[in-house]
């Protein structure tokens, strides 16, 4: 028999199943290499303590959270004031990669409350965008892998600008399923090391 | 059980419960849930401490602080009580060390053994080895200030001044470690305090309960919540994983440990642990662990009575601290605030503990051992430094030769000029930076770091480029010989007085804002070409500067890009940059240094443009100079050319390091100030005055003694030296050994005064 706490997180990853990981888009012209090329060499300038392994905790400084419209062009994030978790879960995952790390996307659902999801749906209604990426009271969220030995990763939330921990379970603001996405990389990884919980990549998995 | 537990008596101390709290309560808190009908007795030694109100003790038993109390007489009372069958559970560090000198190894009195006390000591903790675990670089203050200025140099601001049992202070200056040296010294014994490189991370714990030699059990915390001062507000309590429990059972088998402890520790960007302290007593949040399910107090009595303990259920793998208001004990009023000392503006009431009373007085008796032991494993700063010897030996030459006759007669204050030792300083350097192959290296001399003929006439001896910022120091490179093809001309006000631009072109022209680069562009387009190679200054994002373009602006970034592609093909485009490497540490500046190759990279990748030109300004400390950038130059010159294949050629300007030994400062006692507690106050006739850069570094100071030799006077010690102005700030060395044969009229020639002291030296008091 399932409970309605599992009944509501299988429906959002069905919801959430088809959503792939932001992406920043090039317009493949100067004005994209320009904002491109001042992005990488600023995050270089922030490495607390020159560990390339250091989280890029600088992004979430320069941009605050909030919703923004899609697609978005790397010309356009200098100047915008607000990026949603998508994006400055790309930009971290770009931070990591070109420090030389290898990253995987993560795309995550959160457990929060009806009451936030009632707030956040209002706020970017505001703004006339869509919140399809709230279920219930569980909401789709985005955050970066970086691989820190064999098949080991780290997860870093930028929006929160905090190292994500499986260990905490249940409950409000955590996390109960997430998806690594690990296509495309040179090496194939089929299964990732999040702490103690071994996860295979592009699959939606319960962590709770 | 619920008999034998009545007849279980505990004696726990530590009880204050505030934002630097003792664990006290929280033990107590774990004891009652373990032992409902045992009688537990609170200990402390100020009615001041907030946990002698809280419900779970039946008894307090109330000390005077420890600077009224006979210590002797403790003891006994102390071990009459463990005879008669109580437990002691101390919950401050050096209650516990005293403890465990005083009574030996008491069964009944759950403190670690002396032994055990001892390879725990910061900081380098000897117990740790053969766990996965690093011990931060420190060395001890009673090593020369030049060493300690160089192992702050080397690991980067800021850096800890830490006691050997607690206190420590964060300091990000020279002046703040000479502070915090100070202030620490007032309660350990000099020779204890030591310097640790700051690590950046996640502060993680592990706190266990151990009986004679064997682990009971251990938890992991992770931090969740800290207050301002560090300390724990909210954890996360986990098992301690296998490659850290494993060996930590075996170091405890070893120390013979018993009774609580907790290792502090940092969790680094690469992941690797840092262990920065072993207290020897449970943590203040020991109860946040029984509430996991780990009741370590409970399991240390257990072990040691053989009374079983009622176990409860874990409830909550995180804990975190409220503020409560509990009912205060009629039988201990609470005492009225004290009334703030005279000059204090704010009242400042001192830790119920009273730990840096009993510090005191441990320092007279056998505990000392445990409290007043130098750090056994020294980081030795590099003492085979050839250069500094060669360097050290030149400046002995020149003090052997002033002629005392002279000296009888010289007119101080007076500037001495080292001539041997300024000529090895620009001679190294050219010789380092002889490059014949693309990028060359230039050295540069920096005409404001000191202004003197005699340097600028090295300087164009050994082929240097001047570095100029203003019109005026062009006059005076030209007055010395050097053609404008030789000068670079940087800064935010070049063009004053007059900004004439007439003369033939500079050799490079570094611009420091986007105007100014503007302004630049058109000048050259259609005027005149004032220089083969126009530059900007970049403004590194990670520091704090007014000068050069501020590329973390996007907005700055992409004007700089767009003045960059119109820069005319037949100009070299260079970047600049200038950040002195004694205020942010060896290894920040060599990260600036990548991380501005990069800045040049996403130029030249957004621009299309090519960087030919970097000119990097070191402000580099001498020994640095030698030993870190002129050993390191085709380093230097590999990363560069990597990251920027375009490169011509770099611009290499040391700033003080070419000037700042070369010239010392004679000055003459006018008094001798001695006090009966053997502190000597010295007033001579120099002053701030003449060096206004004293306190931004370690400078040494040279007795000339009557007959004819001299002495370099000694640090730390308990006088200082005073300047002839009538200022409050016009003290020119503190925590100085002034020998007490020092008369008035002898010579004190402060060294190491060749750069910013003789340069920004200004006329005050001379009516
Ligand atoms: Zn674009």
């Amino acid at each position: 028999m399932l409970s309605d706490a599992d009944k509501e997180l299988n429906s959002a990853v069905e919801k959430f199943s088809h959503f792939i990981p932001s992406i920043i888009l090039h317009h493949g012209k100067d004005c994209c290499v320009m904002a491109h090329e001042w992005f990488k060499a600023l995050d270089i300038s922030f490495l607390i303590d020159g560990s390339i392994y250091s989280a890029p905790s600088w992004i979430r400084s320069q941009w605050k959270w909030g919703g923004m419209d899609w697609p978005l062009f790397w010309c356009q994030v200098p100047d915008l004031k607000t990026l949603d978790c998508g994006a400055l879960a790309a930009l971290s995952c770009e931070a990591f990669r070109q420090r030389g790390l290898s990253v995987f996307s993560v795309q995550l659902i959160q457990r929060f409350s009806l009451h936030d999801a009632y707030h956040w749906d209002r706020k970017w209604a505001e703004k006339g965008l869509l919140s399809n990426w709230i279920s219930g009271s569980l909401v789709y969220h985005e955050a970066c892998a970086v691989l820190i030995g064999p098949n080991q990763v780290r997860v870093w939330d930028p929006t929160d600008n905090t190292w994500l921990r499986p260990s905490q379970c249940g409950g409000y603001a955590t996390t109960v399923a997430v998806r690594f996405v690990a296509e495309g990389y040179p090496a194939k990884i089929d299964v990732l090391k999040w702490e103690y919980l071994v996860i295979p990549s592009n699959t939606w998995i319960k962590i709770c | 059980m619920a008999k034998e537990q009545r007849r279980l008596v505990i004696y726990i101390s530590g009880l204050y419960s505030g934002p630097n709290p003792s664990p006290g309560v929280g033990i107590a808190r774990s004891l009652r849930a373990a032992y409902p009908n045992a009688t537990l007795v609170g200990v402390d030694y100020s009615n001041r401490s907030s946990g002698l109100h809280w419900v779970d003790f039946d008894e307090i038993w109330l000390q005077r602080p420890w600077d009224e109390l006979d210590l002797k007489e403790y003891a006994t009372q102390i071990k009459r009580i463990l005879k008669g069958g109580a437990l002691w559970i101390s919950g401050l560090d050096l209650e516990t060390i005293w403890l465990a000198d005083e009574l030996a190894e008491h069964p009944n009195l759950l403190v670690p053994p002396v032994s055990a006390l001892n390879q725990v000591k910061k900081p380098a903790i000897p117990a740790c080895e053969g766990m996965p675990v690093k011990i931060p670089p420190f060395i001890p203050t009673s090593v020369s200030e030049r060493d300690l200025y160089t192992f702050c140099r080397k690991h980067g601001w800021p850096v800890w001044v830490k006691g050997p049992w607690y206190q420590a202070r964060l300091v990000r200056s020279w002046r703040e470690v000479k502070a915090a040296c100070a202030e620490l010294a007032e309660t350990w014994a000099t020779s204890t305090l030591f310097l640790q490189k700051h690590i950046v991370g996640r502060e993680e714990s592990i706190a266990f309960a151990a009986y004679r030699g064997e682990l009971l059990d251990a938890v992991y915390m992770e931090k969740r919540d800290i207050t301002p001062e560090g300390k724990t507000w909210a954890g996360h309590i986990s098992r301690v994983p296998s490659d850290l429990l494993d060996p930590l059972r075996s170091v405890i088998q070893h120390l013979e440990w018993t009774g609580g402890a907790e290792l502090e520790m940092m969790r680094d960007g690469e992941g690797d642990l840092w262990l920065l302290e072993w207290n020897p007593r449970f943590p203040a949040w020991i109860h946040g662990s029984t509430i996991a399910g780990y009741n370590f107090p409970a399991l240390l009595v257990e072990r040691a009575t053989g009374i079983p303990y009622v176990t409860s259920e874990p409830q909550s793998p995180e804990f975190t601290r409220v503020v409560l208001e509990v009912p205060a004990r009629a039988e201990y009023p609470l005492p009225p605030l004290p009334e703030p000392h005279p000059g204090q503006s704010i009242l400042i009431l001192k830790h119920p503990s009273g730990m840096p009373t009993l510090a005191k007085r441990l320092r007279n008796t056998a505990a000392s051992i445990i409290i007043k032991r130098t750090p056994d494993t020294i980081e030795l700063v590099k003492k085979d430094d050839e250069s500094d010897t060669a360097l050290w030996n030149l400046i002995r030459v020149e003090i052997d030769r002033i002629d005392l006759k002279l000296s009888a007669k010289l007119d101080t204050p007076k500037w001495l000029f080292f001539e041997s030792v300024a000529y090895f300083l620009f001679e190294s350097m050219a010789r380092a930076s002889n490059q014949t192959t693309v990028p060359i290296v230039k050295a540069a001399y920096s005409v404001k770091t000191n202004p003197d003929a005699r340097f600028l006439d090295l300087a164009r001896q050994f082929g240097f480029l001047a570095e100029t910022i203003s019109q005026k120091e062009i006059d005076k490179a030209v007055s010395r010989g050097f053609t404008m093809e030789q000068i670079v001309l940087n800064g935010p006000g070049k063009w004053w007085p007059d900004g004439r631009r007439r003369r033939a072109p500079l050799h490079a022209l570094f611009c420091d804002s986007i105007e100014e680069f503007e302004n630049v562009l058109k000048v050259i387009q259609t005027d005149h070409p004032l220089s083969q190679i126009i530059g900007v200054r970049i403004r590194p994002p990670q520091i704090v500067s007014r000068f050069g373009i501020p590329v973390a602006s996007f907005d700055a970034f992409r004007k700089l890009v767009q003045l960059v592609k119109i820069l005319p093909s037949g100009y070299k485009l260079g970047i600049h940059f200038h950040i002195p490497s004694s205020e942010i540490g060896l290894q920040a500046w060599w990260r600036l240094f990548d991380s501005m190759l990069n800045w040049g990279k996403a130029i030249e990748a957004a621009s299309g443009r090519k960087i030919q030109v970097i000119d990097i300004g070191g402000g580099f400390f001498p020994e640095d100079l030698q030993m870190e950038i002129q050993t390191r130059i085709s380093h230097l010159r590999r990363s560069a050319l990597r990251a920027l294949p375009g490169l011509e050629e770099i611009i290499l300007e040391p700033g003080k390091a070419l000037t700042q030994p070369a010239m010392g400062l004679a000055t003459r006692v006018l008094e001798m100030r001695r006090s009966v507690s053997g502190t000597t106050e010295v007033v001579v006739d120099g002053s701030i005055a003449e060096l206004p850069d004293i306190w931004h570094y370690p400078h040494r100071v040279v007795w000339m003694r009557p007959e004819g030799s001299w002495k370099l006077l000694e640090q730390p010690g308990t006088s200082r030296i005073m300047g002839r102005l009538c200022m409050e700030g016009d003290i020119l060395a503190e925590n100085i050994n002034v020998p007490r044969e020092i008369r008035k009229g002898d010579i004190l020639i402060f060294l190491d005064s060749g750069s910013y002291d003789r340069s920004m030296s200004y006329a005050f008091g001379r009516g």
